[in-house]
């Protein structure tokens, strides 16, 4: 995977056999395969062209998209995200790990919302590089935050 | 009096799957339930579903609701909704109440949609106003667009305790902790990740040991369980909250069924006492078909498959064709098989299996 470092790749976290596979009828390059309904999604970075279709289509969350390296030892990480309100581009938010956890401070760079992610967001941030395996999503906006 | 060829009481997935492949064989099909609404629990889940581009994955759960109906209407099934069935008269014609009035239906096939009910859980405090099953507070979140709460603790770590806790954050109220009494996280992981990111705080081999408050509930009492879910004394934590959420599991609405006599059994993992049905869905009276969570409370795309199963096994059996007709229900079948055989579903595979063997041995 290291042989994109600057255009990045899905991250499929899907730990459990489940009976689905919209991250494969999604994906137009054929790089997400599951061998049977129930297997768990094999992953070719290769054919990654980036699109994050994926991302806002696991009805899990358990797709994300990193870009590890953006240069200045910054790296981003793409989401979903289904609370309002939405985060928007510029601002200072907090990043959590996958337990919540606080890691570190990070920018919102994009808020995705296309017909196609049928309402849910692609929310990416910004982050310092070394964190990049540790942030999957930032601490919950409250309604009086924005 | 009414008549049809197929009555179809409920009109959750399991109903809507039956009316709609009953009625595209060519059978005359009533479909009634007693909600204003059609859709069944389809229409609470906000969220995308898992399964195949056949079972509608990746839609939400009231958007396949959508689908269906339309569906159904597109085929001319007759649906009565408001509309309540009362159980089986002596003459074998179901009377229902619609409009204030009970009716009989002449029915030549009964398909049983009747779905789940859920369990409780009883601990000093639990009739204090705030606490209440996770589907009620679902229902009144998504259906009437009230929060039950703003602090919330939720007991059960299954997919609806899990699913819930996302949907009542969504919509602005906070889950103060998730206790589990088993040692591990029983619903899918990737749903529990979705609060635990989120800032949930997940407390497995734990369990709600008290609700205190004067008029409410002002906070909950949790306590760690030992192998035998006992809880520890000395261990317990007190979280301030408003609402104590129970997700606690469901089980099969059998009234209707034991009113048509249909041999029930007991399988535990898949709800406790249910009728038995044979791989076409059939109960123990040749007459009368039960799917969906009657049948074993499983999830949304299964009750599908099997209502579509009884849907066209029932009309093929008045003697109505669809092509292919066969070799759909064996898709079906198979599909179902799919959907057991993960991991995560053995155990429902087994218990199915048992209740298909029994089911198969009252039509021999």
């Amino acid at each position: 995977m290291s042989n994109q470092p600057s255009r990045g790749f899905a991250l499929l976290e899907c730990c459990q056999e489940i009976p689905c596979n919209p991250c494969t009828t999604v994906c137009k390059t054929g790089a997400i395969v599951k061998s049977t309904l129930n297997s768990r999604p094999e992953f070719d970075p290769e054919k990654c062209v980036g699109c994050k279709l994926c991302v806002a289509a696991c009805p899990g969350q358990a797709i994300f998209f990193q870009v590890p390296d953006l240069g200045d030892g910054k790296a981003s990480i793409t989401f979903p995200y289904e609370y309002r309100p939405l985060p928007v581009p510029g601002q200072e938010v907090v990043a959590v790990d996958r337990l919540g956890n606080e890691v570190c401070p990070a920018v919102v760079q994009s808020v995705d919302q296309r017909p196609v992610f049928n309402r849910t967001a692609l929310v990416t941030l910004v982050i310092p590089a070394e964190y990049r395996d540790q942030v999957r999503f930032l601490r919950r906006l409250r309604r009086e935050e924005r | 009096m009414r008549t049809t060829d197929l009555l179809v009481i409920g009109s959750g997935p399991a109903g809507l799957g039956a009316a709609i492949e009953g009625a595209r064989c060519g059978a005359k099909v009533l479909l009634v339930d007693e909600n204003t609404k059609a859709g069944g629990q389809l229409y609470k889940q906000i969220h995308k579903f898992f399964g195949s581009g056949a079972h509608y994955a990746g839609t939400r759960g009231f958007q396949i609701a959508d689908i269906l109906l339309q569906e159904a209407n597109d085929l001319g099934v007759e649906t009565l909704l408001d509309t309540r069935a009362l159980g089986r008269m002596d003459n074998g014609c179901v009377s229902i109440l619609h409009q204030g009035k009970v009716e009989a239906v002449e029915a030549k096939k009964v398909i049983l949609a009747t779905g789940a009910k859920e369990n409780a859980l009883a601990f000093p405090g639990w009739t204090l106003p705030g606490v209440m099953t996770a589907g009620a507070a679902q229902t009144f979140s998504n259906v009437h667009g009230t929060l039950v709460g703003k602090n919330i603790l939720m007991v059960g770590s299954g997919n609806v305790g899990l699913i819930v806790s996302y949907q009542l954050m969504q919509a602005g109220a906070e889950v103060r902790a998730l206790v589990e009494a088993a040692p591990q996280i029983t619903g899918y992981l990737v749903h529990a990740g979705k609060i635990q990111r989120a800032g949930v705080p997940v407390y497995t081999s734990h369990t709600v040991v008290e609700a205190r408050g004067t008029d409410r509930v002002e906070e909950a009492v949790i306590a760690q369980v030992d192998e035998k879910f006992r809880p520890i004394p000395g261990t317990e934590q007190t979280i301030p909250v408003d609402t104590i959420l129970l997700a606690v599991g469901l089980n099969p609405r059998t009234e209707l069924a034991s009113m048509f006599r249909c041999r029930t059994t007991y399988e535990g993992a898949l709800g406790g006492i249910l009728p038995v049905h044979d791989a076409w869905m059939r109960s123990s009276d040749p007459n009368v078909y039960v799917c969906g969570d009657l049948a074993g409370v499983e999830e949304a795309n299964t009750a599908l498959e099997e209502g579509r199963l009884a849907g066209i096994h029932a009309a093929v059996s008045l003697g109505y064709t669809a092509p292919h007709a066969q070799a759909r229900m064996e898709e079906l079948q198979e599909s179902l098989r799919s959907l057991r055989s993960g991991a995560h579903a053995a155990r429902r595979l087994a218990c199915k299996e048992r209740i298909m063997e029994k089911g198969g041995a009252c039509h021999v």
